[in-house]
């Protein structure tokens, strides 16, 4: 249940972002660099300019693809208990960071290329815990090798296949790889038929900034949608350098860049599941970095799923920090840009889990560390129930004044009956006294994650893929590897 | 002609983009040295621009103005340089690899270097290895910096440098890489010369490898 809705735009404001976007495109348009994509444009009725792959999009084909565009889908995993629902509201879907090519060491917190091992690790830890719903390997680990780039995606599809069960994400590079992630999700729901009546890879594209949908990501997009996979299209502008410094510029480019990639993938196939997000934050003008852990990006994570939900469609908002290490910086700006998407009541957030550095970083303490700012964004996010059993009014009369709600029949049935799903349980944030905690060794937040994980590890076993479909899937994976040789 | 030349260095740290070709036009009107009009004027100005932004106190966006007006009033007064009497720059070369079309982070490195004196030829996005070192050749360049915002693109960067070394390109000439998923053990991996996390430090870098303090 979400009763708590947080907003940052009026109805007015959301109307006016929505027609400055609709003139924009219509006006301005995009850049396409992807072929098939221009002639589906141009066929439905899109203006080419002269001498560029510009294309100016009329309003009322925008609006058509808006309209008619799945707006509650499932989302399979290999394993049904974790299919999410999209579209329906309820609690946000959580997912991992993604290509981190830092792997931040216990107990040094020095950074390191990450490792197969380190791969795994972080894979099998999202696969066992409670409220991770998107599970992908979060690293770039090349496989400890130097693998060409479509080998090490094909790879790690692979790997991910073989240690979750909960929906993936695959290779979304370009074309190719997506090609491949598809004929090897076909294999695990028993055909291409099948795939395409089940959404259960997601491609993931990133138009880029200001208003280009480049041609290898175009080709991913088509690919995915063509089968009737999810496809992510999320907007990483950065506001003062991408994009105009003002948020509400910045929403206006940002809902063009969304829309029309949501156009692309409704003109390849009207039943493919779209996905539109944002992770965009701001450029720190005193330094030229990327800033992704400010309130920009919680406020337009806000923002951006108010414009969503307001043409029906699911939104993937940002919850992240610009922290090197798991300190201090990286708990406050995670949890306060996760807070602001989950309060905004964001369908998903994707590049959560462990994730730091602005996307580069992360390490398995931190993912635990953010299960906990997860369950406490979740218990925010349920609000507060009033009815005549909560308001409580029998048992206070009960117990009277003085006395206490841990005696006597009655309350204590009340409050056995309501804490846990009043009270948020964390995992490891420590609320015992002084004492305790020093009897118990004085230890971090950081030491208790790192303890965390390490037993979960020791126990969880994911859940392994039947053998004849992990074997012909092992034929597929050398069947690309042949190909990529060969082509090189 | 001192009046001028501390004119420019003004223009240049007022950020007059618009006046400063005018101003720069004016000056040689009235006999001014180009050479000292860059080194004594524009130069010092930038540098000037230059210090206060790593002092923090100007931003971005001022700092690029500044450098814009320094761009505009090199030239006018390049052009007018007498064969033979040009002024020694760096020239440093910068692209964003195959396959990769973003360049924010790139572009900013672009306007810190220019504001530190150095030359910069700006090939673009999305270049593959051939046009990076046939271009880097053409114009002389003693640093060559690539970028690549995607894990995927990177490799592209290890092309280069082992292209390099084949043609024997690497010799004399000096190879930086960034971008945010590039790491200090990938730039050593890939055997190139130095990365850096942001622009400032990729001033730093190029100061290091071919500047003159």
């Amino acid at each position: 249940m979400t009763r708590t809705r947080l907003a940052v735009l009026s109805g007015d404001d959301i109307g006016r972002i929505r027609e400055a976007t609709l003139e924009l495109l219509e006006d301005t348009g995009v850049l396409v660099r992807e072929p098939r994509a221009r002639t589906l444009l141009t066929d439905a009725g899109a203006r080419a300019v002269e001498r560029s792959d510009r294309l100016l999009l009329p309003s009322s084909l925008v609006k058509e693809a808006v309209g008619k565009a799945p707006k509650a889908w499932t989302w399979h995993a290999r394993e049904s208990r974790y299919d999410l629902r999209i579209g329906e509201g309820g609690r946000t879907k959580l997912g991992p960071g993604s290509s981190c090519t830092n792997y931040v060491d216990f107990p040094s917190g020095r950074a390191r290329m990450p490792t197969s091992d380190d791969a795994l690790r972080l894979l099998r830890l999202l696969d066992a815990l409670p409220l991770v719903d998107i599970c992908y390997t979060p690293v770039a680990d090349a496989h400890d090798g130097d693998l060409p780039p479509r080998c090490a995606e094909a790879a790690t599809f692979v790997r991910d296949l073989e240690n979750t069960s909960k929906p993936v994400v695959g290779p979304s590079f370009d074309g190719t790889m997506a090609k491949d992630a598809l004929d090897i999700a076909a294999i695990l729901v028993g055909g291409r038929e099948e795939l395409r009546k089940r959404p259960t890879v997601a491609g993931y594209c990133d138009p880029v900034g200001p208003l280009i949908h480049d041609r290898n990501m175009t080709e991913m997009l088509i690919e995915y949608a063509a089968m009737g996979q999810p496809v992510f299209i999320v907007a990483a502008d950065l506001a003062g350098a991408s994009a105009p410094a003002t948020l509400a510029g910045l929403l206006v480019q940002q809902n063009a860049e969304l829309l029309s990639g949501l156009l692309i993938a409704h003109l390849v196939n009207r039943d493919a599941p779209v996905i539109l997000g944002t992770v965009s934050g701001a450029l720190d003008m005193r330094t030229g970095s990327a800033v992704f852990g400010g309130p920009e990006l919680g406020l337009t994570s806000i923002a951006t799923v108010q414009l969503c939900h307001s043409y029906g469609l699911p939104c993937a908002a940002g919850g992240q920090s610009d922290a090197k290490v798991h300190d201090a910086q990286a708990a406050l700006e995670k949890a306060t840009t996760l807070l602001a998407s989950v309060l905004a009541g964001a369908d998903l957030v994707d590049l959560f889990y462990g994730s730091y550095e602005g996307f580069n970083a992360t390490s398995v303490e931190q993912v635990v560390i953010d299960h906990d700012i997860a369950a406490y964004a979740f218990r925010y996010a349920e609000g507060i129930e009033v009815n005549e059993e909560t308001l409580a009014l029998d048992v206070m009369r009960e117990v009277g004044p003085g006395n206490s709600f841990l005696h006597g029949r009655r309350a204590l049935e009340h409050t056995m009956k309501w804490f846990r799903g009043e009270h948020a349980l964390p995992m490891i944030l420590d609320r015992r006294s002084r004492r305790a905690w020093s009897l118990a060794g004085e230890r971090t937040l950081l030491q208790e994650a790192h303890e965390r994980a390490e037993s979960i590890l020791r126990e969880h076993r994911p859940t392994p893929m039947a053998r004849e479909v992990q074997s012909e899937i092992e034929i597929a994976l050398k069947r690309i590897f042949r190909e990529t040789t060969r082509a090189a | 002609m001192k009046e001028y030349v501390e004119r420019l260095r003004q223009a240049v740290i007022d950020y007059d983009m618009e006046g400063i070709g005018a101003l720069a036009e004016e000056a040689l009107a009235k006999g001014l040295d180009p050479l000292v009009g860059i080194e004594e004027g524009l130069a010092v100005g930038i540098r000037e621009v230059g210090r206060r932004f790593g002092a923090g106190e100007l931003f971005l966006p001022e700092l690029v103005m500044a450098a814009e007006a320094m761009r505009a009033g090199v030239a006018v007064f390049q052009p007018r340089i007498p064969e033979g009497a040009g002024r020694t720059v760096h020239r440093v070369l910068l692209a964003t690899v195959q396959d990769d079309i973003h360049e924010i982070g790139k572009n900013l490195v672009a306007t810190m270097l220019t504001a530190n004196g150095y030359e910069v030829v700006d090939i673009g996005v999305n270049k593959p290895v051939e046009e990076i070192l046939k271009e880097a050749e053409r114009i002389g360049a003693e640093v060559i910096g690539v970028s690549a915002l995607m894990t995927t693109t990177m490799p592209r960067m290890k092309e280069l440098i082992d292209a390099a070394v084949l043609r024997g390109a690497r010799h004399g000439k000096r190879y930086i890489v960034g971008g945010a998923p590039v790491t200090e053990q990938y730039s050593k991996d890939i055997r190139a010369d130095g990365t850096a996390g942001d622009a400032p430090g990729a001033v730093q870098l190029v100061n290091r490898l071919v500047g003159d303090g």
